[in-house]
């Protein structure tokens, strides 16, 4: 067989350790903007994970290039294949950018991009009130997007798992849970 | 190769997958309805947004296009402390205070229970009932609600609150002159003022000690403790809101990336935000309609 049944260890490993911190950081972002007393609290909270999820899809896009990737089956209908392959692109591109544009959100407000008390990054452009106010927009409407992606990615794994049973959500997990998966 | 259990059409009951549909939709729902309750797209709860709507409602009435909270006039503090603890208490305080369409005075019994609720603001009221009112912005003293943290750059750090007070005399005013001036009296004067030169006020930067609050605006600092002028602010033009800079972008400042430029004022402190002032965080998004004015340009 030249495909591999699962994903290798580095990727699903992130891949876990991403989806934790992709649904804490949907909470901790909705959170931020509606809280009263809580709001800085969480404002505080949003930014080190986002660059860490930004840092982890740089080094799970190039391994997931240099690494072969299990393919879906045949039988699985064209139109679920395709929507498989673009909802995967969609979310690659959505974790890259919501932390790219949320550090261009705080650089053109001018706020300090903290990743702890005493560490903060430069920032990535001028300060620029209504940039600022397009970037933030921007970051609003590509969360929600990207919530429902989250969704309907865990969705269509739920689906694999229970329904079809073929296999394929086990892609994420391992040889071993895969072993008892499939029986 | 890879087994696979029987799936559609086949001997699987039909029953079994609705089941299992169902698990699948019930998980996603919930995970769904979480985050829109944490959005407030479900809710009553009181977010910063409502927060915002409450200080435009109990306006008296609602400018649109202007600035939320302060539409009309200047959003500044002239008393010394904040008359409650909490964004939840400013809340409860801004619907208590409403008067009632029936007699044209805050009803008693909300008041009551405000108080009761939040005591802290008795503690204003007495200061309200006994301060001077005076007669210009040139000679009010503006006070900042939030404790600051400024941090030294060998990294020791202090906790300030921060005043700017008028260069000008204080003139109080009478209830009677309050009685008889006109609603724009202050802009007016003002303006009028800034024809004869700049008006200029001090920085003053008080240092708290150990045991001073840092996270309620509701409670002053004792009078003894040591005040730093770190600079001034000079006010030379008013511009009229309707046509100036401070509508329609977005931006607020509730947090400093340098807090007092060190290249124009020689002030070496680096300002960081502190973190956990509750009535600053519901406040900076009310007043979200706004671009960085004058008096915020020189203290960014």
């Amino acid at each position: 067989m030249n495909t591999p049944r699962h994903f290798d260890r580095l990727t699903r490993l992130s891949h876990w350790l991403m989806a934790a911190l992709l649904i804490a950081m949907l909470f901790i972002g909705a959170g931020m903007v509606t809280a009263l007393s809580l709001r800085p609290w969480l404002m505080d909270l949003h930014c080190p994970p986002g660059i860490t999820i930004g840092a982890l899809v740089l080094v799970r896009f190039g391994n997931r290039l240099s690494r072969p990737a299990p393919s879906l089956s045949a039988d699985l209908p064209r139109w679920q294949v395709a929507a498989a392959h673009a909802s995967h692109v969609l979310l690659y591109v959505l974790m890259l950018s919501l932390p790219l544009i949320g550090w261009a959100v705080l650089s053109t407000g001018d706020f300090p991009v903290m990743l702890s008390r005493d560490v903060s990054l430069p920032a990535i452009g001028p300060t620029d009130p209504v940039a600022y106010a397009r970037l933030r927009l921007a970051h609003v409407a590509l969360a929600v997007l990207l919530f429902a992606v989250v969704v309907m990615h865990a969705c269509a794994a739920l689906y694999h798992a229970w329904i079809r049973r073929d296999g394929f959500a086990s892609m994420a997990q391992g040889p071993r849970q895969s072993a008892q998966s499939s029986r | 190769m890879l087994q696979r259990l029987p799936s559609y059409g086949s001997r699987e009951p039909l029953l079994r997958t609705v089941s299992w549909i169902s698990a699948i939709a019930v998980i996603a729902l919930s995970i769904a309805t979480s985050w829109a309750w944490s959005v407030s797209w479900i809710g009553n709860r009181i977010t910063a947004a409502r927060f915002a709507d409450a200080m435009e409602q109990t306006n008296g009435k609602a400018y649109p296009g202007f600035r939320r909270a302060h539409s009309k006039g200047a959003a500044m503090n002239s008393f010394p402390f904040f008359p409650v603890s909490t964004s939840q208490g400013f809340y409860e305080q801004r619907f208590a205070a409403q008067p009632d369409p029936a007699t044209g005075k805050p009803d008693p019994k909300k008041l009551a229970a405000f108080f009761t609720a939040h005591p802290e603001a008795l503690r204003y009221e007495a200061w309200a009932k006994t301060a001077s009112r005076p007669s210009s912005w040139a000679n009010t003293e503006l006070n900042g609600v939030d404790a600051f943290r400024f941090v030294t750059a060998d990294g020791t750090h202090r906790y300030v609150r921060w005043s700017v007070r008028p260069q000008a005399r204080l003139i109080a005013t009478s209830a009677q002159q309050r009685a008889q001036a006109t609603g724009d009296y202050m802009r007016e004067e003002f303006q009028h003022r800034l024809t004869q030169g700049p008006v200029r006020w001090g920085l003053v930067v008080t240092l708290a000690q150990p045991r001073d609050a840092i996270d309620d605006p509701s409670r002053p600092w004792p009078r003894d403790r040591t005040q730093v002028i770190a600079g001034t602010l000079e006010l030379d033009q008013l511009t009229p809101q309707a046509t100036g800079a401070c509508r329609a972008a977005v931006m607020t400042r509730s947090c400093f990336r340098t807090g007092l430029n060190p290249r124009t004022t020689r002030f070496w402190l680096h300002v960081q935000r502190y973190m956990r002032n509750p009535i600053t965080a519901g406040k900076a998004r009310s007043l979200a309609v706004k671009r960085p004015t004058q008096l915020d340009r020189k203290f960014t």
